[in-house]
Parts: structure tokens; C-alpha cells; sequence
């Protein structure tokens, strides 16, 4: 069985380390990205992501046009939403662009491992 | 003249507001709710059922709001509504971050006469949110390499370390706690 690959797009070197944990406990492999440039860049590449984890203010542009590009190119990638944001439009924003979860800051690590497993169940059955 | 003076205050109002009668019907419909909301909320326009306008919201944390849990909804089923927290689509399609209320309005005898609902905007100073990012973004690594740290442990924390992350933990809360509170109290008061 392969083991799943997440992708985290994070550029708080502090957070994208306890995402990496988090998804490595859950039993994942992680690609950490720092900016949108880097995670289309692993996205191009052959080898499958199975789940991205992605925040939304990033040094080169909003989250969200990721979102939307992998929703409308890859729809079986489930997308994972972690923001800091203080403004509840982006998290309506979020859902409208179709992020299957959104977690708001500062996470529970138990929490976020239940929620990348069942995210990972729910990208099995698309 | 009373009808009058009502309805020029109800015009100079900051804050959107909306009356419809017992079956749902717009009644009134203020300057600041047309240019929030659109012309499509218009005196005579039924706010439910076939007809009714798209009003699409959504909670701070992303759900959207269905029909029957809508603030004009509940208050036209007797309950009052505070200052709940939405994210609506605006006339130009933007979204807009409110706070809405709405009571039910009922006759001297005390039966249904229909609702009010006030809607007002909510606008966060730029250098505030910049702050909460900051501070919710920090805290997630101290919440996070807490958590890791005793999952390190594997369930055979030493009692002073424990001590020590329960510190970590109760100093995380108290801070998340202060940072929901103050966007509560600038989404208040600040337009």
C-alpha cells in the first residue's frame, strides 16, 4: 500500500514543522512549500499528492489561488485550509472556493491528525 | 407626520434594516439595506418560499447558513436574535462581515405581527488583524510543540515536565481566549 504524500504549503518555518509532525504521525509522507511558486512546482512533479494543507497568506499571494486551481485541475486532491486570519470573509471565502476542511489558528495537533486521516479516507473515495 | 418622522429616521439610520410582516413579506426596507443587500430587498418581496431573493450567508467559521436558521427566520418564529456574527454576499457580490439582530414584532394582544431585522457592518482595522495573525500564528507553535512534546512521551510524562506543559497549555488558552476577545469587542464598536 503507498503511503500517502501531503503536501503543506506553509511559509512560517515554525508551523510548517509541526504540520510535518503531525502529518508523519498520522502516517504520511510531507513535502513542505513555502510559497505558491514552490507548491506548483511539487504538484508538476510525477509522484501523486494525496492531500494538501494549505495556508492562505503567503509571500507571493493568497492561498486560495491554489485552491482553486487544484479544484478545478485535480478535484480528487482534498485541501485542508489552516489560516491565522482575523477576518471571518476568509474563511467564507474558503469554503466557497470549495477547501474541504478549514482549521483556524493555532490548531490542536490531535485534532488536525483526525482531520488529515478522514481527509485522506474522503480523497480514497473520489 | 409620525409615519413621516418614522420613516425619514428609518432612512437616516448607518445600520441596514429590514421589517416584514407575520408571513414573511418586506414591509420596509431602509437606504443602508438597499446598498448592502441589493434592490432585489424591496418592500413586498416575500423573504421566503417562491420569489424570495438569494441571500447567501455564512458563519465566521465557514458553514454556511441554511433558510430555517436565518435571523429573520428565527425571529419570525418568536425568538430574538443578538448580534450574531455572518458573512454575507453583498449587492456587488463582495462579502461583507456583519453583525445581525432581529426580534419578532407581535401585536398588543401579543400575536405575530412580524420582524425587524438590523444588520450592521463590520470593518477590522487592517493593523489589528495583522496583529491576530501574528499572535494566532505564534501559537501555534507553542500549542503545537506542547502537544508534540508530550506525545513524545509516549503517555510517560514525568510529573515536572507535565507541570511544566500544563503552564504551557493554560498560557496558550488564556491567550487564545484574549485574542477571540478582542475581535469580538473592535467588531462591536468599530465600522
Amino acid at each position: 500500500m503507498t503511503t500517502p504524500r501531503i503536501l503543506v504549503v506553509e511559509d512560517e518555518p515554525d508551523n510548517a514543522w509541526i504540520f510535518r509532525v503531525v502529518c508523519e504521525m498520522a502516517g504520511c509522507k510531507v513535502v513542505i512549500a513555502p510559497d505558491l511558486a514552490s507548491a506548483r512546482r511539487v504538484l508538476s512533479q510525477s509522484d501523486p499528492v494525496h492531500l494538501i494543507v494549505l495556508d492562505l497568506l503567503l509571500p507571493d499571494g493568497h492561498g486560495l489561488e491554489l485552491c482553486e486551481e487544484v479544484k478545478a485541475s485535480r478535484p480528487s486532491i482534498p485541501v485542508l485550509v489552516v489560516t491565522a486570519s482575523g477576518d471571518p470573509r476568509d474563511n467564507a471565502v474558503a469554503f466557497n472556493a470549495c477547501a474541504d476542511r478549514f482549521m483556524k489558528k493555532p490548531i490542536d495537533p490531535d485534532r488536525m491528525e483526525r482531520v488529515v486521516l478522514e481527509l485522506l479516507a474522503l480523497g480514497k473515495g473520489r | 407626520m409620525t409615519t413621516n418622522l418614522l420613516e425619514t429616521s428609518l432612512e437616516c439610520l448607518p445600520d441596514a434594516v429590514l421589517v416584514c410582516d407575520a408571513d414573511g413579506v418586506l414591509v420596509a426596507v431602509n437606504a443602508a439595506a438597499r446598498r448592502l443587500l441589493g434592490d432585489q430587498f424591496r418592500p413586498g418581496r416575500p423573504l421566503r418560499g417562491p420569489g424570495a431573493p438569494a441571500f447567501r450567508a455564512r458563519r465566521p467559521t465557514g458553514e454556511a447558513v441554511q433558510a430555517a436558521d436565518a435571523p429573520l427566520a428565527r425571529a419570525l418564529r418568536g425568538e430574538a436574535v443578538t448580534n450574531l456574527r455572518l458573512v454575507v454576499e453583498t449587492a456587488g457580490g463582495a462579502l461583507a462581515h456583519v453583525s445581525v439582530s432581529a426580534v419578532p414584532l407581535r401585536s398588543r394582544l401579543g400575536e405575530p405581527k412580524g420582524a425587524t431585522v438590523v444588520v450592521r457592518e463590520i470593518v477590522l482595522d487592517r493593523a489589528l488583524q495583522g496583529a491576530v495573525h501574528r499572535l494566532r500564528t505564534t501559537l501555534t507553535s507553542v500549542r503545537g510543540a506542547a502537544a508534540l512534546l508530550r506525545r513524545s512521551w509516549g503517555g510517560r510524562v514525568p510529573p515536572a515536565v507535565e507541570d511544566l506543559l500544563q503552564i504551557a497549555d493554560r498560557s496558550t488558552e488564556t491567550l487564545v481566549l484574549q485574542v477571540d476577545s478582542l475581535l469580538d469587542r473592535a467588531g462591536r464598536f468599530v465600522r
